[in-house]
């Protein structure tokens, strides 16, 4: 515990100046001293400066195409005008069908299998031909005496599609949703060929060089 | 400048900021080291080396009310005395018993009529351990256990150092006052 005399010190010493006590400090050459060593404030190193410009001009570049590359302005009226041009006559057994019974519809409603394909070289499936009209549907009476979800269960589906785990690149998002954005940036550059009735694009032409290859 | 904002300029190394930092405690902390250092090239060497840390280390500071700023400088500038006095091989301090000494009653009113760089003049005659001892205590308001810790002596070495320190600057103040 501190005593009076002690308390009495630190007062007086406290209270001095350097020069009181008989000390004539060179404050300037101290200070010289202390500033030729002292850290100096550094700029933005030059490869920091340049990853920071390439992420900026990265982002951009990427901002600019996701802008230019909109499905719903570009694509569609495009690609609409292509396959209608393609397609031709409509068939008349596409004309809309006429109103079914939830029995019927449950029917109709085809299962997908999905399988692991099998170790060895990759096939591709062989694509639909889209201006082939389908089948006719099977016209399927239900019995009058029998529930709904039996009848729904009963008949086996002749063939399956099936969809292989290898050609799923997003399970969130439709394939054809994938495919009219791709044909949407490719369709920029859209060849303009005055045939007789229809122009085309060039997925189009690739399109029917892959069909034509296979 | 408030205390807060010189500290905040500091730590962007604003070369402003940090001469006024000097400028503000350079007084206050040279007093400091010439009461653990006699000599002044030493001590104003300390001090720059002192002064340069807190630069450096400023950046680690928190602010925790006024005065916390002087006494990290403080504390900073210690640190550099004793170290400096290790490496001179100058702070040995014995570990022995409490010498018979007589008791001075009235070295309070002798204290009165002496001159500050007088009571300067004698702490800087203590040998050094009593000195640092002294000045750890009764200055930078440590305790025996902290001093202990710190020095790396035990807490009844630190008691003993501090009574001798005490007993020869009140004898020393006696003669002079009765000279």
């Amino acid at each position: 515990m501190k005593d009076l005399f002690e308390d009495h010190i630190k007062n007086r010493m406290e209270e001095a100046a350097p020069e009181a006590l008989g000390y004539r400090p060179d404050r300037e050459a101290l200070w010289s001293r202390i500033a030729a060593g002292r850290p100096a404030r550094r700029p933005l190193p030059f490869r920091n400066w340049v990853t920071h410009a390439a992420a900026i001009a990265a982002g951009f570049l990427l901002a600019l195409v996701l802008l230019q590359d909109d499905p719903q302005k570009t694509a569609a009226p495009e690609r609409a005008q292509a396959t209608v041009a393609a397609q031709g006559p409509v068939p008349e057994t596409a004309a809309p069908p006429a109103k079914r019974s939830p029995a019927a519809v449950a029917a109709h409603r085809k299962p997908v299998a999905v399988h692991r394909p099998q170790p060895g070289p990759l096939q591709r499936q062989e694509p639909v031909n889209e201006a082939q009209p389908a089948p006719p549907e099977p016209v399927f009476q239900a019995p009058q005496d029998q529930p709904a979800a039996t009848v729904a269960a009963a008949p086996a589906p002749k063939q399956l599609p099936v969809l292989h785990l290898n050609e799923l690149d997003n399970e969130n998002a439709p394939r054809q949703e994938q495919e009219r954005r791709h044909a949407g940036f490719i369709d920029r550059l859209a060849i303009y060929n005055p045939g007789p009735g229809h122009s085309e694009t060039v997925s189009v032409l690739v399109g029917k060089a892959i069909r034509n290859k296979n | 400048m408030t205390e807060v904002q010189l500290i905040e300029a500091c730590k962007r190394q604003d070369s402003y900021a940090q001469r006024l930092l000097y400028d503000r405690y350079i007084d206050k902390l040279y007093v400091l080291c010439i009461r653990y250092v006699t000599d002044k090239a030493d001590a104003e060497e300390l001090l720059s080396n002192a002064f340069l840390k807190c630069f450096r280390h400023i950046g680690g500071f928190s602010y925790a009310g006024e005065g916390s700023l002087r006494a990290w400088l403080s504390r900073i500038l210690v640190n550099e005395c004793l170290m400096f006095l290790r490496r001179k091989k100058l702070l040995t301090i014995p570990a022995d018993g409490l010498p018979e000494m007589p008791e001075q009653q009235d070295a309070e009113t002798a204290l009165g009529r002496l001159q500050t760089r007088e009571i300067l003049q004698y702490i800087q005659e203590l040998p050094a351990g009593y000195r640092t001892v002294f000045n750890l205590y009764v200055f930078e308001d440590m305790s025996h256990k902290e001093i202990a810790a710190l020095l790396q002596i035990s807490e009844s070495t630190s008691k003993t150092q501090l009574f001798k320190a005490r007993a020869l600057l009140k004898q020393k103040i006696q003669e002079q006052a009765a000279f």
